[in-house]
C-alpha cells in the first residue's frame, strides 16, 4: 500500500473537466476564435509555456511525492509525446520541452489517467507546494510534512481569492531538525516544531530569490495546526490586498514586507485573522485526519542485512556509492537511496523513459512503490531494507543512475539556461557539465560543494544560495557568468557575495581552478569543507584566487 | 530595447508545434533558417513580418539580426545561434532534423 495521497472522485472529476475545458480552449485558439493574447493566459493556467525552441508542459508533482504508477506514466508521455525524456526541477516539477499545443490535451488527459495534472504550475497563483525529500523517512523529523503540505495543496488549488494574486507563490515545508527544502527561500516557509500540543509551525515570509533576494523572516512562532490555515489565509489575503501590481518585479511579498516593516506586516495579519478565523468551521480539520491516514508510514519488516554488510566489504565501487548516496532512515535496516540524475556530462534533472521505468520498477520491487523528486533535481527512492542496496545499487548503474556524487561538486543545480528558456541571457546546462567533467577525478579530494548555476537573474537555479554560486549574464552579446560565494539554503540561510565582474566560460573555468586549489591549500584539513573554509575565512582569499591572473594582467 | 540593424530575417514559433520558423521569399513559414529571405531594410522585413503574420500559424514574430557570408545566413547574437541549433545537451541524441514536424 503507498502511503502517499489518493485521488477520490472528486479529485479526477475536477481534473477532468479541467482537461475538457482547456481542450475546447485550445480547439478555439487553432479554429483562431481564441487570439493568442486571449488564449496565453489560458495554457499558461494548465502549465503550458512556448520557450525558445518549443512548447514545454510543466507537470505538478506535489511535494515531489510519485507513485511507480505515476512515474512509468512521465515515462510514456515523455516517449509519445515529447522527446524521450523529462526534466525534474528545483521545484520538485517536472517539465516536457518538446510538446506540441495540439498534443497537449491528450497529455493533460494523460495525466488525468495517473491522477497528476499542471494545474498552477504557472501564473500569479499558490505554485507546488514543496517538502523534504526524506519526509516520512528522516531520522531528524518530528512527522512526516507532507500530510500538511498536502492539506494546503488542496486549499490553495482553484482557491476563489488567490488566482490572480500580484505575482507568483511558493510555499515549503520543512519538518526536520535540518531544513532541507530551503524554506526561507520561499515566499512562505513552514517549519514544523512541537507546539504544546501537538505539531505547530513556525512560519516565515518574504524569502525568495529572483533579481532581490531575500531571506524569509520568522513572523510567526509555533502556530497549532488549527491556525494554520487561517494564519495562511490571511496572509495571502494582505499581501492579494496590498502588493503591488504596477511593477512586476516589486510584486513578491518580500517586497511588501520590506516596504511595512514586520511588526506593521504582522498587526495587519492578526488583523485580517479576525474575521478570517469564523470562516474555518473545523471541517478542513476533518479532512486533515483523513489525509495523515493516508500517509500512514508502512510496515518495514525487518530482514537481515548481513547480504548487504558483505558487499560493502567487498566491493569498493559499491561502498563508494553506499557512502554518498545512502542516507540513514527513521527505521533500523533501512535507508534512503538517492538516484543521482547529475551523470557527470548530463544536464542535471534529465531522465531518459527507461531511467524512469527503471527507477519505477525498483521503486515497485524494493521500495513500497514510492518515489521522490528533489529540489537538488535527483529522485529519491525514500525506504528500502539495507538488504536490497545490493540489487538495488546494480540496477541503477545499469542505466547510469548510480553516479557515486551526492552533494559533491558534480551534483550541482542548473537551470534549463538559455538551452531551453526564453528568459535566459546565458546557458547554464553545458556550464554545469563542464564542471562535473573537469573536476570528476577531484571531487572525492574536494568533498562536498554545492554549485548552483543560474541563467539569468530570475535565478531558477538558487545561485544565490550554493557555496558556489554561478549567474550567466548577456554582457555586450558574449556569454558572461558571475560568481557568488557563501551562500547556503537551511534554516540559517546566507546569501552569497558576489565576487566581482564575470567571466567568460573559458575564464570561468581556470578561474574555478584557482579557486579550489586555493581551497586545497587553505583548508585546516582534509574534513574542513569549502564552505567551512570559506566560514572560516570570509570570502577574500577566493576573491583573490579567482581574480589572480586578471589581476597579474 | 536596442534597436535592430539589417539585415535581418523574420522567425516565429509555429502555433501548432511551437517549432522555430522563419519567413521565406514566397512568405512562407520553414523550418530552414538557411533558406529564410534576408531583408536588407528594417522597414520591409517588419512589412512583410505583418502581412504573414495573421495570427493563425505562427506566434510571437520578431526581427533577427544576421550577416551573410559567402551566402550562409548566421545569427549576430548567440540567443538567436542557440534558438536555430537547438539544446546542445541533449540527452535523446536525437537531432533536429529528425524531430521537425511537417508545417
Amino acid at each position: 500500500m503507498q502511503n502517499l495521497y489518493r485521488y477520490n472522485a472528486f479529485d479526477r472529476d475536477f481534473v477532468r473537466e479541467r482537461v475538457a475545458q482547456y481542450r475546447d480552449q485550445v480547439g478555439r485558439r487553432l479554429s483562431g476564435a481564441l487570439t493568442e493574447d486571449e488564449f496565453k493566459p489560458l495554457r499558461l493556467m494548465n502549465g503550458v509555456y512556448l520557450q525558445l525552441h518549443a512548447y514545454m508542459l510543466r507537470v505538478a508533482i506535489p511535494y515531489g511525492t510519485i507513485s511507480s504508477g505515476q512515474l512509468r506514466g512521465l515515462a510514456d508521455i515523455a516517449e509519445r509525446w515529447d522527446h524521450g525524456y523529462g526534466h525534474f526541477t528545483t521545484r520538485q516539477n517536472i517539465q516536457f520541452n518538446w510538446p506540441r499545443l495540439v498534443d497537449t490535451p491528450d497529455i493533460l488527459d494523460a495525466l488525468a489517467d495517473i491522477d497528476m495534472h499542471a494545474i498552477q504550475t504557472s501564473g500569479n497563483t499558490i505554485r507546488n507546494v514543496t517538502t523534504d525529500q526524506f519526509a516520512g523517512a528522516a531520522l531528524d523529523e518530528i512527522a512526516d510534512p507532507r500530510p500538511y503540505a498536502e492539506w494546503i495543496r488542496q486549499w490553495s488549488t482553484d482557491h476563489p481569492e488567490f488566482q490572480f494574486l500580484p505575482r507568483k507563490f511558493k510555499i515549503a515545508i520543512s519538518a526536520g531538525a535540518e531544513d532541507r527544502a530551503a524554506i526561507r527561500a520561499h515566499d512562505i516557509g513552514l517549519r514544523m516544531v512541537r507546539g504544546e500540543e501537538g505539531p505547530a509551525f513556525d512560519i516565515y515570509v518574504g524569502g525568495g530569490l529572483g533579481r532581490t533576494p531575500v531571506v524569509g523572516e520568522r513572523v510567526f512562532d509555533a502556530i497549532p495546526v488549527d491556525a494554520l490555515l487561517p494564519h495562511l489565509e490571511a496572509i495571502l489575503s494582505v499581501y492579494n490586498l496590498t502588493g503591488r501590481r504596477d511593477n512586476k518585479y516589486k510584486a513578491r511579498i518580500k517586497i511588501l514586507l520590506q516596504s511595512v516593516g514586520i511588526n506593521d506586516f504582522k498587526n495587519q495579519i492578526n488583523e485580517a485573522l479576525q474575521h478570517i478565523q469564523d470562516t474555518f468551521n473545523g471541517s478542513e480539520l476533518v479532512r486533515l485526519d483523513r489525509i495523515i491516514e493516508q500517509f500512514a508510514i508502512p510496515p518495514f519488516p525487518l530482514r537481515c542485512v548481513d547480504p548487504y554488510l558483505d558487499a560493502v566489504d567487498a566491493d569498493p565501487a559499491f561502498r563508494q556509492w553506499v557512502e554518498r548516496n545512502v542516507t540513514p532512515h527513521r527505521q533500523e535496516g533501512y535507508s534512503s537511496v538517492t538516484v543521482s540524475l547529475k551523470a557527470h556530462g548530463q544536464a542535471p534533472g534529465d531522465a531518459s523513459a527507461s531511467q524512469m521505468r527503471r527507477v519505477a520498477a525498483l521503486a515497485e520491487a524494493f521500495g513500497f512503490d514510492e518515489i521522490r523528486v528533489s529540489h537538488q533535481q535527483n529522485l529519491v527512492l525514500p525506504h528500502v531494507s539495507q538488504a536490497d542496496l545490493p540489487a538495488i545499487y546494480r540496477e541503477l548503474a545499469e542505466v547510469g543512475l548510480a553516479t557515486p556524487n551526492i552533494g559533491l561538486i558534480s551534483d550541482l543545480i542548473a537551470c534549463p539556461g538559455m538551452d531551453y528558456c526564453a528568459l535566459a541571457t546565458a546557458r547554464s546546462i553545458p556550464i554545469g557539465q563542464a564542471i562535473a567533467n573537469r573536476y570528476a577525478s577531484l571531487e572525492a579530494t574536494l568533498g562536498p560543494i554545492s554549485i548552483k548555476i543560474s541563467g539569468c537573474i530570475n535565478a531558477c537555479g538558487h545561485h544565490h544560495i550554493g557555496d558556489v554560486g554561478i549567474l550567466g549574464l548577456d554582457k555586450a552579446g558574449v556569454e558572461n557568468y558571475q560568481v557568488t560565494l557563501g551562500g547556503r539554503p537551511g534554516l540559517d540561510a546566507a546569501l552569497g557575495e558576489k565576487m566581482g565582474p564575470g567571466f567568460s566560460e573559458s575564464e570561468l573555468m581556470l578561474a574555478l581552478d584557482r579557486m579550489f586549489s586555493a581551497y586545497l591549500t587553505l583548508r585546516e584539513n582534509s574534513s574542513e569543507s569549502f564552505a567551512d573554509t570559506v566560514g572560516r575565512l570570509g570570502v577574500n582569499p577566493f576573491r583573490d584566487a579567482l581574480y589572480e591572473v586578471a589581476r597579474a594582467a | 530595447m536596442s534597436r535592430v540593424k539589417a539585415p535581418v530575417v523574420v522567425t516565429a514559433n509555429c502555433l501548432r508545434s511551437g517549432q522555430v520558423v522563419y519567413l521565406n521569399a514566397a512568405h512562407d513559414w520553414i523550418h530552414a533558417l538557411q533558406s529564410a529571405v534576408c531583408f536588407d531594410t528594417i522597414e520591409a522585413a517588419t512589412d512583410a513580418m505583418a502581412a504573414a503574420d495573421d495570427g493563425a500559424v505562427v506566434i510571437g514574430a520578431y526581427l533577427v539580426p544576421v550577416t551573410k557570408n559567402t551566402g550562409a545566413i548566421s545569427p549576430t547574437h548567440y540567443r538567436e545561434a542557440i534558438r536555430f541549433d537547438g539544446p546542445g545537451a541533449y540527452i535523446a541524441n536525437v537531432s533536429r532534423s529528425a524531430k521537425l514536424v511537417p508545417l
